[in-house]
C-alpha cells in the first residue's frame, strides 16, 4: 500500500497544477459552507450577547436597527438627535435610570462616544492602564483603538467631526489620553470614550476662547453692552483644553436641549421596563424606547433567511464543482489507461489498479482535509475580528 | 499456485505450444477479425530465439499468448512446466511479474516517474516481489552498465528515445526473469547502442540461464541468436 501511495504521489507531483486546482476546488466546497456557518454563529453569538446586555435604549424615531447600530454596536449612520430632557423625563419615572450616548465624531478612524462614567461600571468595563475620564477634555481608548493607534495614557488624540462638510463650528479638538480599557471582545475595544461635555465641545455645542470682556484688541469685539459681548470671527476658539484655559469653555443655551444620539435605559425590573414601553407606544412621543434583542432577533431572522438562499447556492455550486471534478477523474482515468494497460501486461494484479486510484484520492481529500482544516482554524482564530469589521465598523 | 522463483528452479524456462487457436474478433472500427493458429513452438531452456516476420503478421500476439496476457480458444502453452494458458487471471499475472520480463514495443514508460522509478516499477506495483536494499543496489548497477546512471533522478519525458528504450530494458531485467521477451527492443537504437544493448541482455540472460523470444525486424542481429523462426513458417503460411 505504500508503495501505491508513492506511486500517487509521484503522479500528483508531476501534474501539480491540476492536482492544486482539484484541491483548491475541494477545499471550496467543503470550506466554504463551514465557513460561512460559523461566521453566522459568531455573528448570531456577538450580536445577541451585547443586545442581551442592553435591556432598552431610547433614541429619536425611526429605523430600530439603525439606532441598536450605533448606540449598541457603534456603528452605521448617526440617528437624529434626542434631547438631554428624554432622559430626565425616563429618570423622573422612578423605573429606571439612564446612560447618555452621544456619537457623530471620529478619531483616527474610531468612533468618539460621549457618556457618563456610569457607562464602564454598567459594561463592566476595567482600566488596563491609567483612570477614567475626569474632566473636560480627556479620554479613555478602548484597548484595540489603543493597540491600533499606539497610544497610552499621557498621549493626545485628535477629534475630527462626523462630516468634513460640518463647517458650522465644529473644530477638531485635541484630548488627553488619561486611560485605556482591558479588551472587552465587544465594540467597546474600537471606540474612544470621552465626557459627554467633551463630546458636545467636539460637536461645537460648547466652547473656549479668549476672556472678552479683558481683551485689548478692540477688533475682537463688533458690541458690547452691559449684559453681553458679541465676538467678532477673529476671535480664536481654543482646539486644546488645558489647565489654562479649562475656565474659559462654557455652553450656551438650555442643556437639557443638547443633542444625545440614544440613552441605554436600565429599568429597575421587568414590569419597570414593561411599564416604560407602554409609555413609549405613544405615538405623539419624539423618541421612541426599544428592545435591543428584539432589534437584533428580527436582524438575524433576516440574516438566517438570506443564509437558506446562500446554503441552496453553495449546494449548486458544490454539486457543480464535483462533477467538475468527476469529470477531471475520468478523464485523468482515460489518459491513464495506457499506463494502467501496461501494469497489466508486466502482471500488476486487479488490486494495483484500484489502490493506485484510491491512494490518489486519499492524497488529494487528504490534502484538501489538511487546508480546509488550516482555513477553519485562521478562520476560528479570527472569526470574532472578521465578525465585528462586518458588523461593527 | 506459488510461482516464486526456486519452485521451478532457475536454469531458465523452456516453452512449448502446442494446437494454439487464437481469434480477435472484428472491431466497431470495422478491422477485419484476425485469427492465429500455431500447431507446435518449442523453445528450450536458455535458448535464445528471434521471430521474425513482416508487420502485422501476429508476432505481437504471439507474444501475448506466451506471457497470458491474451487466452487462446485452444491448444496449450506450458512455460517452466506450468500451463499458462490453464492458469486464471491472477495466476498468470503473478507468474508475469514473477518470473518474465517484458520490453515493448511501446516501451509502456511511466512518464510521471523519473528513469530510477521506472526500472524499479515491478517492484512498486505487486505483492510478488520484494523492493529491498539489493535490488535498489542492482537497479543502480543495471542503469550503470546501460550507461543511464548520470540520469537516474531525470524524468523519462526528458529522455531522447534511445535512452527510453535502455530504461525499458533495464525495468525487464532488475528482477532477473527466468525468460526476457522484447518486442523490438533494440528498434530504435544506434548500432554502437544496439551491440551495447544486446551485449548487456545477453550476459544478463546468461547471468541466470534464461531464456529470450526477441521479437525483431533487425536482420543485423539475427546471427547473435541461438535460433530465427520465421513467423510465416510457424503458422504454416
Amino acid at each position: 500500500m505504500i508503495d501505491s501511495f508513492y506511486l500517487a504521489m509521484r503522479y500528483l507531483l508531476f501534474y501539480r497544477v491540476r492536482s492544486l486546482t482539484v484541491v483548491a476546488c475541494l477545499v471550496l466546497v467543503a470550506a466554504l459552507p463551514i465557513g460561512l456557518d460559523r461566521i453566522l454563529e459568531e455573528s448570531e453569538r456577538q450580536l445577541t450577547a451585547r443586545a442581551a446586555t442592553t435591556p432598552l435604549l431610547v433614541g429619536s424615531k425611526g429605523s430600530s436597527l439603525d439606532l441598536v447600530l450605533n448606540a449598541v454596536y457603534f456603528g452605521g449612520q448617526t440617528p437624529d438627535p434626542i434631547s438631554l430632557a428624554e432622559i430626565e423625563r425616563i429618570e423622573e419615572t422612578d423605573l429606571a435610570y439612564a446612560i447618555p450616548i452621544h456619537s457623530g465624531s471620529f478619531s483616527g478612524g474610531a468612533p468618539i462616544i460621549g457618556t457618563t462614567i456610569d457607562y464602564f461600571e454598567y459594561r463592566e468595563l476595567s482600566l488596563a492602564e491609567g483612570r477614567s475620564f475626569a474632566i473636560l477634555g480627556e479620554s479613555v481608548l478602548g484597548a484595540g483603538v489603543a493597540s491600533r493607534l499606539g497610544l497610552r495614557p499621557g498621549d493626545s488624540l485628535v477629534s475630527s467631526p462626523e462630516s468634513v462638510f460640518d463647517l458650522a463650528g465644529a473644530y477638531p479638538l485635541k484630548t488627553s489620553v488619561v486611560g485605556v480599557l482591558e479588551p472587552s471582545g465587544t465594540p467597546d475595544d474600537l471606540a474612544v470614550f470621552v465626557d459627554l461635555k467633551t463630546a458636545w465641545i467636539m460637536q461645537g455645542i460648547g466652547h473656549g476662547h479668549q476672556d472678552l470682556t479683558r481683551v485689548q484688541d478692540p477688533t475682537l469685539v463688533i458690541e458690547r453692552d452691559l449684559n453681553r459681548v458679541v465676538a467678532s470671527a477673529k476671535v480664536v476658539e481654543y482646539q486644546e483644553i488645558t489647565e489654562s484655559n479649562r475656565d474659559s469653555f462654557h455652553f450656551h443655551g438650555d442643556q437639557s436641549s443638547y443633542p444625545l444620539s440614544a440613552a441605554l435605559v436600565v429599568p429597575k425590573d421587568e414590569r419597570a421596563a414593561t411599564l416604560l414601553l407602554g409609555r413609549f407606544v405613544d405615538g405623539s412621543l419624539d423618541a421612541q424606547l426599544i428592545r435591543p434583542r428584539a432589534v437584533i432577533g428580527e436582524l438575524m431572522e433576516t440574516i438566517f433567511r438570506i443564509k437558506d438562499i446562500l446554503d441552496l447556492a453553495v449546494a449548486i455550486v458544490g454539486t457543480a464543482a464535483m462533477l467538475a471534478l468527476v469529470l477531471v477523474f475520468s478523464l485523468s482515468f482515460r489518459l491513464r489507461e495506457q499506463e494502467l494497460r501496461s501494469n497489466f501486461e508486466i502482471g500488476a494484479s486487479r488490486r494495483t489498479t484500484v489502490r493506485l486510484l484510491a491512494a490518489e484520492l486519499v492524497l488529494l481529500t487528504g490534502a484538501s482535509a489538511v487546508c480546509v482544516m488550516g482555513v477553519l482554524f485562521g478562520l476560528e482564530r479570527f472569526c470574532s475580528a472578521i465578525v465585528r469589521g462586518l458588523f461593527v465598523t | 499456485m506459488n510461482f516464486d522463483k526456486g519452485s521451478g528452479g532457475d536454469a531458465g524456462a523452456g516453452i512449448r505450444v502446442n494446437g494454439l487457436r487464437f481469434d480477435y474478433a472484428s472491431d466497431t472500427s470495422g478491422a477485419a477479425p484476425f485469427s492465429l493458429h500455431i500447431p507446435r513452438l518449442e523453445i528450450k531452456p536458455g535458448e535464445r530465439i528471434a521471430i521474425i516476420g513482416p508487420s502485422g503478421c501476429g508476432k505481437t500476439t504471439l507474444l501475448g499468448l506466451l506471457t497470458g496476457v491474451l487466452v487462446p480458444r485452444s491448444g496449450r502453452v506450458v512455460v517452466s512446466e506450468t500451463e499458462i494458458s490453464g492458469l486464471e487471471d491472477a495466476e498468470r499475472r503473478r507468474f508475469r511479474i514473477t518470473r518474465m520480463g517484458l520490453v515493448f514495443q511501446s516501451l509502456a514508460l511511466v512518464e510521471y516517474l523519473d528513469v530510477l522509478d521506472n526500472i524499479l516499477h515491478c517492484y512498486r506495483i505487486t505483492n510478488a516481489l520484494r523492493l529491498d536494499a539489493a535490488v535498489r543496489s542492482r537497479a543502480h548497477s543495471l542503469a550503470s552498465d546501460l550507461g543511464l546512471a548520470d540520469k537516474l533522478r531525470r524524468p523519462v519525458g526528458a529522455l531522447s528515445q534511445g535512452e527510453r528504450q535502455r530504461v525499458a530494458i533495464g525495468r525487464a531485467l532488475l528482477s532477473r526473469p527466468e525468460i526476457l521477451l522484447t518486442d523490438e527492443a533494440t528498434g530504435n537504437l544506434d548500432p554502437l547502442n544496439k551491440e551495447r544493448i544486446l551485449d548487456l541482455i545477453f550476459a544478463q540472460l546468461e547471468e541466470g540461464r534464461s531464456t529470450l523470444v526477441a521479437v525483431t525486424h533487425d536482420h543485423e542481429l539475427l546471427p547473435r541468436f541461438d535460433r530465427v523462426v520465421d513467423f510465416r513458417e510457424l503458422v504454416g503460411l
